[in-house]
């Protein structure tokens, strides 16, 4: 016997950045934003009387819409990730050389769009991109030494010759 | 909307985010993935980071336990931080910090290796390296427990305290073997400003401690360096005191108001016979604030507990009620 399959299309919701530009999402995809998610809980725009047309787009005025694209394609693509459980998570040994080979190439961009990022993940927080963004950043700066990190980071060493020097001998014990 | 990523480099309309301007949650976090030595680099890299850096250190460790063997060479057995100080054996170093970092845990082991190799020319004090490796590091919680009563362990905890800032610390002390006395009051005579100070060690039997010849570990003159320093102290060690000793003592630990608030008060062994001196002390200062009233400088009331513990010691529990 054949029975027939209801095909329904994906909940969409619209998100709107802070220079206007609207994007549809599938619900499924923008879930993993806990921030979006508590607001269509809030809102009640799990509706499915309502249609996409006649849905009110979440205005997230932290965000741009080249950021937020990205970062939609990140949820894309993270979609089937299991839902974390941060519990466990703070018990895991930290690493940074677990970072997905997808997401490497991903967040291989100028620094200003991956720092555009993480402010975006941590805004709407979107946990597993957040994590890898601030790992990618970590890796930037695993051993190097100040000079190299003030250079790699465009950092201005505000310091004054001997407050840097007396910084220096502080922590002389971890340096070979 | 599945472009590739690589193509928003160039997009203007991405504001130009610097490392630095990023909010201290933010750097924090990705410190959390970065060792105790990249994290000092960081640190050293501006006044902004080194602010940072100087906050997160005091997350690395929440709480340290080093545990002393002093004899048997049995392992430590420590929540966080274990340690056989006398074998030096590296296999047995087990540190945890809060966020259970690996790299930072393979940081302070290969820390410990180079201080082992400094200062295993003149071994005869084992553990002296340590204090030199936590020297940067603050700690939210230390706890040291020493097994045995090897004099060294007391200064092994001064080298835990010298120049290091401890103003909101908890510190606990443990001695499951009774020392010479004088060495203890010489350490709390020595204690530098904390928020919490614990420090114990079997107590004696009521008639030893009676004992008008006993030298005890604390006395009037150390209960009050030691309240003048901290916001709470429990010193389960006994102290030859007078009433008016831990009354002053109590005075000065409120005036001093360590950590910038009030103070939590003095948990005490005390001699069963100052008992009822003491008590009248705290009426009458209760009295003297009632009579003040509404008064600009009235303050909460003092409060004194008297409990008798296990062991049959009395204890007392002087503090200000914040109800009063």
């Amino acid at each position: 016997f054949l029975f027939p399959i209801k095909m329904t299309s994906p909940r969409m919701i619209k998100l709107t950045s802070n220079d206007d530009k609207t994007f549809e999402v599938e619900r499924d995809v923008i879930k993993q934003s806990v921030t979006v998610n508590t607001l269509i809980t809030d809102l009640n725009m799990d509706d499915e009387d309502v249609s996409v047309e006649n849905q009110m787009a979440i205005p997230l005025p932290n965000v741009d819409a080249a950021t937020l694209e990205m970062v939609i394609t990140w949820c894309k693509q993270h979609r089937e990730d299991p839902p974390r459980n941060e519990e466990e998570e703070e018990k895991k040994e930290k690493r940074t050389d677990d970072i997905p080979e997808w997401d490497k190439t991903f967040l291989d961009v100028e620094q200003s769009v991956l720092f555009a990022l993480i402010l975006a993940a941590n805004y709407m927080d979107i946990k597993g991109l957040l994590d890898n963004c601030c790992k990618t950043v970590a890796n930037m700066i695993k051993g190097k030494t100040p000079d190299e990190i003030r250079k790699h980071f465009n950092i201005k060493n505000d310091f004054t010759p001997e407050e840097e020097e007396q910084i220096r001998k502080e922590n002389a014990w971890c340096e070979d | 909307m599945d472009r590739n990523p690589i193509n928003y480099l160039n997009n203007e309309s991405t504001k130009k985010i610097a490392f630095q301007t990023l909010p201290s949650e933010i750097i924090s976090r990705i410190c959390e993935n970065l060792c105790g030595k990249d994290r000092i680099r960081l640190g050293r890299t501006s006044k902004r980071m080194n602010a940072n850096e100087k906050e997160a250190g005091r997350r690395v460790f929440g709480v340290v336990n080093v545990l002393w063997t002093a004899s048997e060479g049995s392992i430590c057995d420590g929540e966080h931080l274990k340690y056989d100080l006398v074998s030096g054996n590296l296999e047995d170093l087990r540190v945890h910090s809060i966020d259970s970092n690996i790299e930072i845990k393979n940081c302070f082991r290969n820390a410990v290796t180079f201080s082992l190799k400094m200062e295993i020319g003149d071994s005869s004090t084992p553990g002296y390296f340590l204090p030199n490796l936590f020297r940067t590091i603050k700690f939210e919680n230390l706890e040291m427990k020493f097994t045995g009563n090897d004099e060294s362990s007391v200064n092994f905890v001064k080298a835990m305290f010298a120049n290091r800032d401890l103003t909101h610390s908890n510190v606990g002390i443990q001695w499951n073997q009774i020392h010479r006395a004088s060495l203890i009051r010489e350490l709390l005579a020595q204690i530098p400003r904390l928020k919490e100070l614990s420090v114990t060690q079997p107590l004696r039997s009521p008639i030893d401690y009676e004992s008008a010849e006993m030298d005890l570990p604390n006395d009037d003159a150390t209960l009050l360096h030691v309240a003048k320093h901290t916001k709470t102290a429990m010193i389960w060690v006994e102290g030859n005191y007078t009433a008016q000793g831990i009354f002053d003592a109590s005075e000065a630990q409120i005036a001093c108001g360590v950590d910038g608030t009030d103070s939590n008060g003095l948990y005490l062994v005390i001699p069963d016979s100052i008992e009822e001196q003491l008590q009248v002390l705290v009426d009458n200062d209760s009295k003297r604030h009632e009579e003040i009233g509404n008064a600009e400088n009235s303050r909460p009331k003092k409060q004194l507990f008297f409990r008798t513990e296990g062991s049959g010691r009395r204890t007392a529990y002087i503090y200000l009620s914040d109800t009063a």
